[in-house]
């Protein structure tokens, strides 16, 4: 319906419109059969077309100088070199985990074996290992390669898959913490800093991704 | 204004380019749209060095946040960008006293330098005593007012396009943009600047 005020003129709003070519059939026909007759709306009509004139005709101004942004330093950086960080340090963190299986592996294959001094009862333990010999060591290399070949294939695991794989060997105690002598075995040592450093890696990789996807 | 609805086969290409990082194809976008967005900021702000500013920070915040663009008309994206740089200048401005003679002075009388003659002739036919009475009547408009009027009138974009623009309702740009007009009509008639060409007779 076409808008009018209480005199039944149109409103501005109306004429505002009717010069954007927006008013639908009715409020042309009420327009064009009422402005012809009609001073006040008349003159408005023809004001703010007017004024809508001269702001189409303000000159478009051209900018002092060029606004291209320079492509050094907000260059993202190459995509084919970019790496992200979470990935490689999940990398890391796999190729950490791949060296701690495999030196665990080794100690459990009593490789750094020659460092320990056995006490009494860590003796009963650790001479366990030595005594099933073939058929421990066969199992223990079986269970490490494939799990460390799983280490390497799924990166992403979280850190409890390396734990599964150490009491996944079959007849073994839990042997990390379980040392047998004072002396601690380099190789033990070995496998205990890459399981951290590979734990380690995984959250930093862990935390990268949030970050990235936060920010 | 038909390249507004959906890019330009060229201009989406610039812009899958841009979302991958390649800061030389976006600029062949900032080429494009530089004297639109240059254009509202100045008749925003009403000064050359502030509408360079936020000129600026528009395109560097449309690269950053090119991969958030998803299609539909790129222009009014990039224009609400620079709407809201522009309605950020204002607030900074607004926390610094001054009264609104000073920001008439200050701000009133644009120079506006030269004309981008790619504009054409219909845009050259105002004097320049019209075009500044009407530079300073803008100023006196509250902000989403002159914002409305700038870029329907002035830059020509459809009241859909500025109500996406401008995250506004239809009805809401229609009677701002009405009320814009109107009182520009007054500021104008005041000063004796409102030429009279269209009066139909009764």
């Amino acid at each position: 319906m076409p808008e009018k005020d209480h005199e039944g003129h149109a409103t501005s709003d109306l004429l505002a419109a009717y010069l954007d070519r927006r008013v639908d059939s009715a409020e042309a026909a009420f327009l064009e059969q009422h402005v012809p007759k009609c001073a006040t709306c008349a003159d408005d009509l023809a004001e703010l077309e007017s004024v809508r004139s001269v702001l189409r005709r303000l000159p478009q101004v051209r900018p002092p100088r060029s606004f291209v942004l320079p492509v050094e330093p907000l260059r993202r950086s190459d995509p084919t070199l970019f790496v992200p960080p979470d990935v490689w340090l999940r990398a890391a963190a796999a190729l950490a985990a791949l060296f701690f299986a495999m030196i665990l592996s080794l100690d459990m294959l009593g490789f750094g074996a020659e460092a320990a001094v056995p006490s009494n009862s860590a003796s009963v333990r650790a001479g366990a290992p030595a005594a099933i010999a073939p058929a421990a060591t066969k199992a223990a290399r079986g269970e490490a390669r494939p799990a460390s070949g799983d280490q390497a294939a799924r990166p992403a695991e979280s850190a409890d898959a390396t734990v599964s794989s150490l009491s996944a060997t079959p007849g073994e105690p839990i042997l990390v913490g379980t040392t047998p002598s004072p002396a601690i075995a380099p190789l033990r040592i070995a496998s205990i800093v890459t399981g951290a450093l590979a734990l380690a890696l995984l959250l930093g990789a862990f935390i990268a991704r949030r970050r990235s996807s936060a920010g | 204004m038909t390249d507004a609805v959906d890019p330009s086969a060229a201009e989406g290409r610039a812009l899958e380019a841009a979302r991958r990082g390649d800061v030389a194809a976006f600029n062949q976008i900032v080429l494009t749209y530089q004297t639109v967005v240059y254009n509202v900021a100045l008749r925003t702000l009403g000064s050359p060095e502030d509408a360079a500013d936020v000129t600026q920070e528009t395109f560097v915040s449309a690269f950053r946040a090119v991969r958030e663009f998803r299609g539909g008309s790129f222009k009014a994206w990039l224009l609400r960008i620079a709407v809201n740089a522009c309605y950020d200048h204002l607030r900074r401005r607004q926390r610094r006293p001054a009264s609104s003679l000073d920001e008439l002075e200050e701000h009133g009388d644009v120079d506006v330098g030269e004309p981008d003659v790619k504009h054409g002739p219909e845009r050259s036919a105002l004097s320049a005593e019209t075009a500044r009475a009407i530079q300073e009547g803008l100023t006196t408009l509250p902000d989403e007012q002159r914002m409305l009027v700038l870029l329907c009138d002035v830059q020509g974009l459809s009241y859909e396009e500025a109500a996406e623009v401008t995250h506004a309702a239809l009805g809401t740009v229609k009677s701002r943009l009405s009320r814009a007009r109107a009182r520009l009509r007054d500021y104008l008639k005041d000063r004796g600047e409102l030429p009279v060409e269209f009066r139909r007779p009764t």
